[in-house]
């Protein structure tokens, strides 16, 4: 007699997950859907160079047709049918919000900052986030006199505001997008070393990693196949979530010291040029702030979704 | 905008108009006295210019003393004035004989004298400041000049204790002498071994003396090398300072530190904190022009705040913290500021002095081509640069500065020259300019651009734009490196060869007499003259313009010397000499080297309110003026002081 048939639930399809997914979780499915957004929009200007981002002086128009979301190159001008430049005009179907105090299209702007952001964003935690992972699972792994000095001279560099060692790093080298991703991936470091190195304190007590020390594996390979596998999922949280705070701060810099880096189009720079004239015309401060707060929002609400679903010990710390 | 709004009401309050050109009438009377400034002696000279009703209605005054100041009453002494400066912005030496940095020269003026001293850049009017009388012409190349008597050294214990030997001292004729002569040999009597030659940006004016003879302690014989009309002018110059031999390291041929900051001036150096402020003391002791008597300064001394940005300009102006407000690219603000707070005097200001260039080292590829040079002088959109930079508020600027309106090209003449006019003939200009590129091969251009003034970096991006619309798309145009220079950088790039910033889009401080517009940029012994690839003296730049720079020395008849200040401002921007109006032939302007080297665009012109207990302000095109702040006083009386923190 053959045995009974047991009933397999089939997989849910990928359509059916997302919906699953965004019903259980609209905030993160709406912070997903910013960055997604974000990602679209970065994709709508030309290609970064390869290594760390640059804007090319020849916008994407020139090779490939013009730009599909940007629109525009972030510094061309339009005049309006006067002839004068076409400063500080409202939104129309040619400007959808606008142009700006020297005639550029505030909405070309807008979607050059987002890659700016974006790419800048990326870069900076993803070396901020190597080192301070490498930093929390060496210290850890080690501990002793090693972690203790590890840590202090960790503490010493999260006791300086981060602002503050950002605006002293790009004010004493010479202003490059290059030497702002280190700084925000240096400011970085001491948080994110400190989240991986309490999961390897706990992780390196684990029985199998008992086990690869007692048939002999180098300190090496129980750090890298043993421990790092381990605590690959709340690297990817802070990740995900520090990619807001790290926006934040490079809109920051570009606000507080527009010369400091390079006059590329970027959110603080725009929220910088416009808040003198914000009263009366207020399109240049509206859409960079609500920009960076929506780019913020978004990052926070979807690594918060993320830890939910990677890791919900986190939950807690 | 609001702004017809605004000039409605503006037009309404006719009264306070008619009362400022009353006064203004009244100041132009009173000026032959020149009481305040103590040149009784002075010959009367033309008539100072009279304020304008400006575009838009606002007053637009003339710079310098076109008022007749009024004395501070007792009651109305002491107080800091306090306002906005890049002062603090300490990015070059402080010695006064090296530094090309006008905002460090500005707080020069405060603290050192000169020999005589600028009344207004319109008339270019000139007065006594430590010379006794206006020097006597012996004859054409001999100028006896003598000097106060009593003139002291500010004595405070900081300087008793650094420099004992100058504390109170009288200045006196041997003091001059060496501060031309160390100009002169370009720091050689200073140091032989070691001078920093190529800091002495103005040695070119005082190369043109043979001898300087000290006749006794107060009187000096100078003969020239060859006739110079220029040479009064060298001597009244916005940094043409007097020190003290004992306050320069000899070591080092510098005075560049703070305590060394001794002179003669009304103002004694307080505090400098970099990218904050800049304070002066006033000096109790200080000549007054001759008139101590008036108890000048009226204010116990000056406060030089920098802000990174209007907003904070203007919430510290709001609240009293400085006394005025300028602002060119923030004009508009400053506009609706006014609305806002009516009391407040308002005046649109001379264009400044300084203004935007680019320049070319003529001997580097693509560059040393004319053809690209001058696509460039008529493809780049000179308006445009005034909205872009200014929001319209700026001026077109010649080879010689707008602001001085003796020696630039008429206005008239300047809008009918290729690169400047507009309407249909600008297109026939970017026509040629388009052509003039493609004739050179369409060669990649790569320009560098100055780190301050900030409109300048910030506008780099727009300007590559607007090119690539004239020359094409297609057209290899990037700025390079991508972050902009500071001016030390730049000063280091330009001894350099090629590799290095072939092309620079900078800012200048701008001069007063037509010499210094021209000479020390494009003679070939110029000490300015970066664009060609041979040390100065060594040959020749530019044979025919060497020609016009010299004779324009030699000219003794203004209105000669002004027509030969034209043709060389023609002569650079590729005119013909012989057919007014008319464009040199391709020929002749291949082989003008000069053509084009230097391309100038345009100047700022700000708008200023001020709240009205601060009195006797005055304007100046550029920096190099803070002496003034002596005749400057707060009226307490006023109901506008009230509130205004101490």
């Amino acid at each position: 007699m053959a045995p009974p048939a047991v009933a397999r639930s089939r997989p849910l399809g990928l359509g059916w997950g997302i919906l699953r997914f965004a019903r259980r979780k609209p905030l993160g499915a709406f912070g997903i859907l910013v960055v997604l957004a974000m990602v679209v929009l970065s994709l709508g200007t030309p290609k970064p160079k390869f290594g760390l981002p640059d804007l090319p002086d020849r916008p994407l128009g020139f090779e490939l047709g013009r730009p599909w979301l940007a629109r525009y190159h972030p510094d061309d001008f339009f005049y309006n049918r006067q002839g004068r430049l076409a400063v500080f005009e409202g939104p129309s179907w040619r400007h959808w919000l606008g142009t700006d105090n020297r005639g550029r299209d505030i909405w070309a702007r807008l979607v050059w900052g987002t890659r700016r952001s974006l790419f800048l964003g990326i870069w900076a935690l993803t070396m901020g986030t190597v080192a301070g992972a490498l930093v929390g699972l060496i210290s850890a792994y080690f501990s002793g006199v090693f972690d203790l000095l590890f840590q202090r001279l960790m503490d010493a560099i999260q006791s300086f505001p981060a602002l503050l060692i950002l605006l002293l790093v790009i004010s004493l080298t010479e202003p490059s997008l290059r030497i702002l991703a280190i700084a925000l991936a240096f400011v970085g470091i001491p948080s994110i070393q400190r989240i991986v190195r309490s999961v390897v304190l706990s992780v390196r007590e684990e029985v199998y990693v008992e086990a690869a020390r007692v048939l002999g594996a180098s300190h090496l390979r129980i750090m890298f196949r043993h421990i790092l596998p381990n605590v690959v999922a709340p690297i990817i949280v802070v990740f995900s979530v520090g990619l807001g705070a790290v926006i934040l701060a490079e809109a920051a810099i570009s606000f507080v010291s527009p010369s400091s880096v390079p006059f590329t189009a970027s959110w603080g720079l725009m929220l910088a040029e416009g808040r003198t004239v914000m009263f009366d015309h207020p399109g240049m401060v509206l859409a960079s702030g609500g920009a960076i707060a929506l780019a913020v929002m978004g990052f926070n609400l979807a690594g918060d979704a993320l830890r939910d679903i990677l890791d919900p010990r986190m939950r807690l710390i | 905008m609001g702004e017809s709004s605004y000039w409605e009401r503006f037009w309404r309050r006719k009264v306070s108009r008619r009362r400022l050109l009353r006064g203004a009438a009244l100041g132009a009377g009173g000026l032959a006295a020149a009481a305040l400034v103590g040149c009784e002696e002075e010959a009367a000279g033309p008539p100072p210019p009279q304020p304008t009703v400006g575009p838009g209605g606002i007053p637009s005054i003339p710079s310098g003393l076109y008022f007749t100041p009024t004395p501070a009453p007792e009651g109305s002494r002491g107080g800091m004035i306090r306002f906005f400066g890049y002062d603090a912005l300490v990015f070059d030496t402080l010695d006064p004989h090296q530094t090309q940095f006008g905002p460090t020269y500005n707080g020069h003026a405060s603290i050192f004298s000169k020999i005589l001293m600028y009344l207004s850049h319109d008339t270019l009017e000139k007065a006594p400041d430590l010379a006794q009388s206006m020097p006597e012409v012996v004859d054409e190349v001999t100028y006896v000049v003598k000097l106060r008597p009593g003139v002291k050294f500010h004595d405070t214990p900081e300087v008793r204790q650094n420099f004992p030997q100058v504390a109170g001292r009288e200045l006196t004729a041997e003091d001059v002498k060496f501060s031309w002569e160390r100009q002169k040999s370009r720091g050689e009597i200073v140091n032989p071994q070691k001078p920093r030659a190529i800091l002495y940006y103005r040695s070119s004016q005082y190369e043109v003396i043979d001898k300087i003879e000290v006749v006794d302690k107060y009187t000096l014989r100078v003969t020239l090398k060859e006739p110079n009309v220029a040479f009064l002018h060298y001597l009244a110059d916005s940094n043409a300072f007097i020190v003290a031999k004992e306050l320069v390291d000899a070591a080092k041929d510098e005075m560049g530190e703070p305590r060394r900051m001794v002179g003669t001036g009304p103002f004694i150096w307080g505090e400098l904190v970099p990218l904050n402020r800049m304070v002066m003391r006033r000096n109790p002791n200080w000549f007054g022009w001759g008139q101590p008597e008036l108890g000048r300064p009226w204010v116990d001394g000056w406060t030089s705040f920098f802000f990174a940005d209007y907003a904070t300009h203007e919430a510290q102006f709001r609240q009293k913290r400085v006394d005025v407000l300028g602002s060119t690219e923030d004009a508009d603000q400053v506009v609706k500021l006014k609305e806002a707070i009516p009391e407040l005097n308002i005046s649109q200001d001379p264009p400044t002095s300084g203004w935007v260039n680019s320049r070319f080292k003529v001997y580097c590829s693509p560059f040393n081509d004319w053809r690209v040079r001058r696509a460039l002088h008529l493809a780049i959109d000179r308006q445009l640069m005034i909205q872009g930079m200014f929001r319209g508020h700026g001026v077109l600027q010649p080879p010689v500065g707008r602001a001085i309106s003796r020696w630039a090209l008429p206005e008239d003449e300047l809008a009918r020259i290729p690169g400047y006019r507009m309407g249909p003939e600008r297109e026939a200009d970017l026509r040629e300019a388009r052509q003039l590129y493609d004739a050179a091969g369409r060669p990649p251009i790569r320009f560098a651009v100055a780190d301050i003034p900030t409109y300048i970096p910030s506008y780099a991006g727009q300007l590559v734009v607007q090119l690539k619309r004239v020359l094409g798309e297609d057209a290899d145009i990037r700025q390079e490196p991508r972050t902009p220079l500071n001016y030390v950088q730049i000063a280091q790039g330009l001894l350099r060869g090629c590799e290095e910033i072939p092309m620079i889009i900078g800012y200048d401080n701008g001069w007063i007499d037509l010499d210094d517009w021209v000479y020390p940029y494009f003679h070939s012994r110029g000490a300015k003259n970066s664009f060609w690839e041979q040390p100065p003296g060594t040959s020749t730049f530019d044979p025919e313009l060497d020609r016009l720079l010299e004779a324009q020395r030699r000219e003794t008849k203004e209105e000669k010397r002004r027509e030969l200040g034209f043709q060389i401002q023609r002569y650079l921007l590729g005119m013909d000499l012989k057919t007014p109006g008319k464009v040199a032939s391709p020929d002749e302007l291949s082989k003008r080297k000069a053509v084009h080297a230097r391309l100038d665009y345009i100047a700022p012109q700000g708008i200023t309110v001020w709240w009205p207990y601060l009195k006797n302000r005055t304007a100046w095109p550029w920096f190099g003026n803070a002496h003034w702040f002596a005749i400057v006083w707060l009226d307490r009386a006023h109901p506008s002081f009230q509130g205004r923190p101490s």
